[in-house]
């Protein structure tokens, strides 16, 4: 659900003039109004002075829309306390462009990262980390490549916590070839009646994209009605494109290198002596929300006839005529007072990709966080998705109210420093001529810390390094035993006994009568008609196996309190 | 390119037509009410059931579909089966429907959501008394005071049960006979009719017995032909049978009359016909019926043509959407299953074995 930034902006004004100076650094995810649309007023009219991140494109294309932005919402619609032009300009001075994958360190502890999210040129998702906690916040993404954008990507950064909308969660998105059918169709059917096809359209991106679509379909069906797009798109596009090519779809690269972007065999460019031509054609003019220059000057010529068409292919902001006929407005005034009344076909075509249901689970598979949050999206719709996300990976998945806290654990590594030699000997034991860092082990060393570095060394290493000795720990119990006979006669019960309770550690009677149990010493004293001692001694490090000794003692022999 | 051709020529010979990719392939399917239909749908190992709204363009008329934004499926509600459904309807005037695992001859009752959740969830589960391990069918209808729901996977386990209460009123399980079933349809609380996998058609009378009765029964040719059956919409006294050798049979309850045809396919068709998969569907209407399973594609036929002289039908609309724009090999794509609208004039849901899933709306 689009919010229209001015809306946005007073909510703004309500919320960030007190959290301004917690935000530590702003993150632009991409160019669309409903993204950017506040920020120069957060920057010089709220205040916010921190850092403002967005990657190149975005930071070429922002400046262009928010001054479109400007120019309707002040102009047309008289709204006052909205940013200058200047102001804009001034905003953007501050902007640090980012390119994709580059680890952008804002401060000693916070870091971020850009990836490709496809949607819109300059689209990105941000990884943000600090010291080892990470979250990755999507924004609007697309999983499906089209025809000028590639796909999504994001690798195995496992982040803490994965923040996405669940706006498009429940949608199953129906296939790029099927919207591209449906134009061909509406644009097709009106020029075979005679009419003409307004297509308003942004420079970059989805202009390109329907016009290699028509003329493959031109070529296809042998049409030879006139197709025309604006000079201005061109110059604007190209340019661009020659910026961010790296952005854009292998498939736009390789026709860029092979061809000049626009050289095609049934479109050519228009001049506006040719909106007064009769018959059918096909025109892309700028700009995309008809609200002023070629495509409106064309609008405002074929608008009254039936037979016409003007195809709006995305979002237009309120004020602007595009807004006005997407609402069914019949009857435009103009701004010399004169009125139009709008007969054409008005249609609505969105091109603007973003993921599904099937996109958001694609994405958890490859980023494989730990958690997922779900937001913009209504809490009793969202059980099924929490569910699905929790079956399929394991994983807890919150939908917090506006307003409500979560609170999610995170696993906190420490990461330590191994002495090569310690590492070596572990090694040995697991029977492994170097260590096998997939296979998880129990090493026993010393934790030494250094300054603010850490290090497992063996503990003898340790001990010499500071100049200690080593002091032994020895525990040493008795207990007695209400037997008579020989104590030599107990010892051997008591070896037996132990034989066959203690499995895992070998058990050896001495010829002096002693018993050993690993490194437990039992020894039995006591004259034949006397109550025997029986005397168990253990290491500090053998705790765990001379307490089992002493309970299997206690339960199997005639223990008294003496 | 073949895809390519067929894209282009679909602007013409297609009203609509929108193409979707499910997570999992769809088992079975019925419709909510006009804005939205129920799925099942496997992935082999998990299993979902899932409530689907329809898109705005979809229904809208012409005028007003231009200006709708929406051409997406939103899924409204879902749920997690433990198994694999194979056959689901939903029970008309509720948020309930009824689900058929594989395996099992038992019937789950699910409630789709409420005003606090968008959970689909487990209400209760009847067993029928003679158990297997066979696919069970499941058919509802709603009588003027009550609704009932029957299944089955035999002639001896059919259930008939009050969908007020869940309780049965009634049960096969003394018949002898145990032919394994294909479809069930119940006409009204009284009357039901069985389709075998061997093309048979009996008919149970709840007024005087449980015990079926066998109407109408055709030659064996092939033992391993299936057979299955639908009931023409708007006349409920006449039910249409498909089988795997391609022929479709007409029955008259009434005059217990017979049209018996041929089925003409694809030029290239490739046989791989899923017993499971293979249904035959009348159109909102009753003049035009539909069959999928026998191939990657669903073919449409005239009605009317069945009880015409002509042996064999020539399909009148082929919908071969589904394999142009496949990635898995042509030969092991499969239809699974298709409806058609109860109202909008020729448009047809279908789904196939590569987890896509078509709405259209054909050209003569």
């Amino acid at each position: 659900m689009l919010v229209e930034a001015v809306y946005w902006q007073r909510l703004v004004e309500r919320t960030l003039c007190w959290i301004a100076v917690c935000i530590w650094d702003l993150m632009m995810i991409h160019f669309h109004l409903d993204h950017c649309g506040a920020l120069p007023y957060m920057s010089e009219m709220v205040g916010y002075d921190g850092p403002i991140y967005m990657t190149h494109p975005t930071k070429a294309i922002c400046p262009i829309l928010l001054e479109d932005f400007r120019k309707i919402t002040v102009d047309k619609k008289g709204e006052t306390n909205f940013f200058t032009s200047e102001m804009i300009k001034t905003c953007m001075k501050k902007v640090k462009a980012v390119n994709l994958h580059e680890v952008i360190q804002v401060d000693d502890e916070l870091e971020i990262k850009a990836y490709y999210a496809g949607h819109v040129l300059g689209a990105a998702m941000f990884h943000v980390k600090v010291g080892q906690q990470s979250l990755v916040y999507t924004g609007d993404y697309n999983m499906t490549p089209d025809r000028h954008l590639g796909a999504a990507w994001i690798d195995k950064c496992r982040p803490d916590l994965l923040i996405t909308e669940s706006t498009y969660a429940t949608t199953i998105r129906e296939s790029k070839r099927c919207r591209e059918r449906d134009f061909l169709k509406k644009v097709h059917d009106c020029v075979e009646k005679g009419g003409k096809v307004l297509i308003p359209v942004f420079a970059l991106g989805r202009a390109q994209e329907l016009c290699i679509l028509l003329e493959s379909y031109w070529e296809r069906m042998n049409l030879n009605i006139p197709i025309y797009f604006s000079l201005g798109l061109t110059e604007k596009a190209n340019h661009y494109y020659k910026l961010f090519i790296s952005w854009t779809s292998q498939k736009i690269k390789n026709t860029f290198v092979q061809r000049n972007m626009f050289e095609f065999t049934h479109i050519k460019p228009f001049d506006r002596s040719y909106i007064e031509n009769p018959g059918p054609m096909v025109v892309f003019a700028t700009p995309g929300m008809l609200h002023a220059g070629l495509s409106l000057q064309v609008f405002k010529k074929w608008a009254p006839f039936e037979q016409n068409m003007v195809i709006m292919p995305g979002y237009c902001v309120a004020g602007t005529v595009g807004h006005k006929i997407l609402n069914g407005a019949k009857r435009l005034e103009l701004e010399n007072k004169q009125t139009l009344d709008v007969r054409l076909s008005v249609q609505y075509m969105s091109f603007s990709a973003h993921a599904d249901a099937k996109g958001i689970m694609q994405l958890i598979s490859w980023c494989e966080p730990k958690n997922v949050m779900l937001v913009h999206g209504e809490a009793a719709k969202m059980d099924f998705l929490k569910n699905k996300i929790q079956q399929e990976f394991g994983i807890d998945c919150y939908k917090p109210a506006n307003g409500e806290t979560v609170t999610i654990q995170t696993l906190h590594n420490i990461p330590i420093d191994i002495s090569l030699n310690l590492l070596k000997r572990a090694a040995s034991f697991a029977g492994l001529k170097s260590p096998d860092p997939l296979k998880m082990r129990v090493l026993q060393g010393a934790l030494v810390m250094r300054g603010n570095k850490l290090q497992l060394m063996d503990a003898d290493q340790a001990l010499k390094d500071v100049g200690l000795k080593e002091h032994n720990l020895r525990f040493t119990s008795t207990l007695y035993v209400e037997e008579d006979g020989a104590s030599e006669k107990l010892a051997e019960k008591i070896y037996t006994l132990v034989k066959d309770k203690i499995k895992d550690h070998p058990t050896q009677y001495s010829t002096d009568g002693s018993i050993s149990v690993s490194d437990v010493m039992i020894t039995v004293s006591g004259d034949d008609e006397e109550t025997k001692s029986v005397l168990v001694t253990w290491s500090h490090q053998d705790e765990e196996l001379g307490s089992e000794l002493m309970e299997i003692l206690k339960n199997e022999l005639p223990v008294t309190m003496e | 390119m073949e895809s390519d051709d067929w894209f282009f020529e679909s602007i013409k010979r297609y009203k609509n037509l929108s193409m979707y990719d499910l997570l999992q392939y769809v088992t079975a399917m019925d419709w909510v009410s006009g804005e939205s239909l129920c799925v099942g749908t496997s992935n082999g190992q998990k299993h979902e059931i899932l409530e689907l709204t329809l898109p705005d363009k979809m229904l809208a008329d012409e005028k007003e579909a231009k200006l709708k934004k929406n051409n997406d499926f939103q899924v409204n509600t879902g749920g997690f089966p433990e198994k694999q459904i194979v056959d689901l309807k939903h029970l008309p005037d509720t948020r309930f429907c009824i689900t058929a695992p594989k395996d099992s001859t038992s019937i789950t009752l699910w409630e789709m959501g409420t005003t606090d959740t968008d959970l689909i969830q487990k209400h209760n589960t009847v067993t029928s008394v003679v158990s297997n391990n066979l696919c069970t069918y499941i058919d509802v209808c709603n009588d003027q005071t009550n609704k009932y729901i029957v299944f089955g996977s035999t002639l001896d386990n059919v259930t008939i049960l009050d969908a007020n209460n869940m309780k049965p009123i009634g049960d096969t399980s003394k018949s002898k006979d145990g032919d394994n079933i294909s479809s069930l349809y119940l006409k009204s609380s009284n009357d039901v009719y069985i389709c075998t996998n061997v093309g048979d058609i009996y008919h149970i009378d709840t007024r005087t017995s449980f015990h079926p009765v066998i109407c109408h029964q055709h030659q064996i040719c092939n033992k391993n032909t299936h057979w299955t059956m639908d009931h023409l919409n708007n006349q409920s006294n006449c039910l249409l049978q498909v089988s795997s050798d391609f022929d479709a049979c007409y029955y008259d309850i009434r005059s217990s009359k017979t049209y018996l045809k041929q089925l003409d396919l694809y030029d290239d068709h490739v046989s791989r016909t899923n017993n499971s998969s293979l249904h035959v569907k009348s159109s909102a209407d009753g003049t035009k019926f539909s069959i999928n399973g026998l191939d990657g594609m669903v073919y449409i036929y005239n009605t009317l043509s069945l009880t015409l002289e002509d042996k064999i039908l020539e399909p009148v609309f082929i919908h071969k959407g589904h394999v142009m724009n496949s990635e898995t090999q042509t030969g092991s794509l499969y239809i699974t299953s298709h409806l058609w609208h109860p109202w909008q004039q020729d448009l047809i849901i279908s789904a196939a074995s590569d987890c896509s899933l078509h709405a259209w709306q054909y050209n003569l």
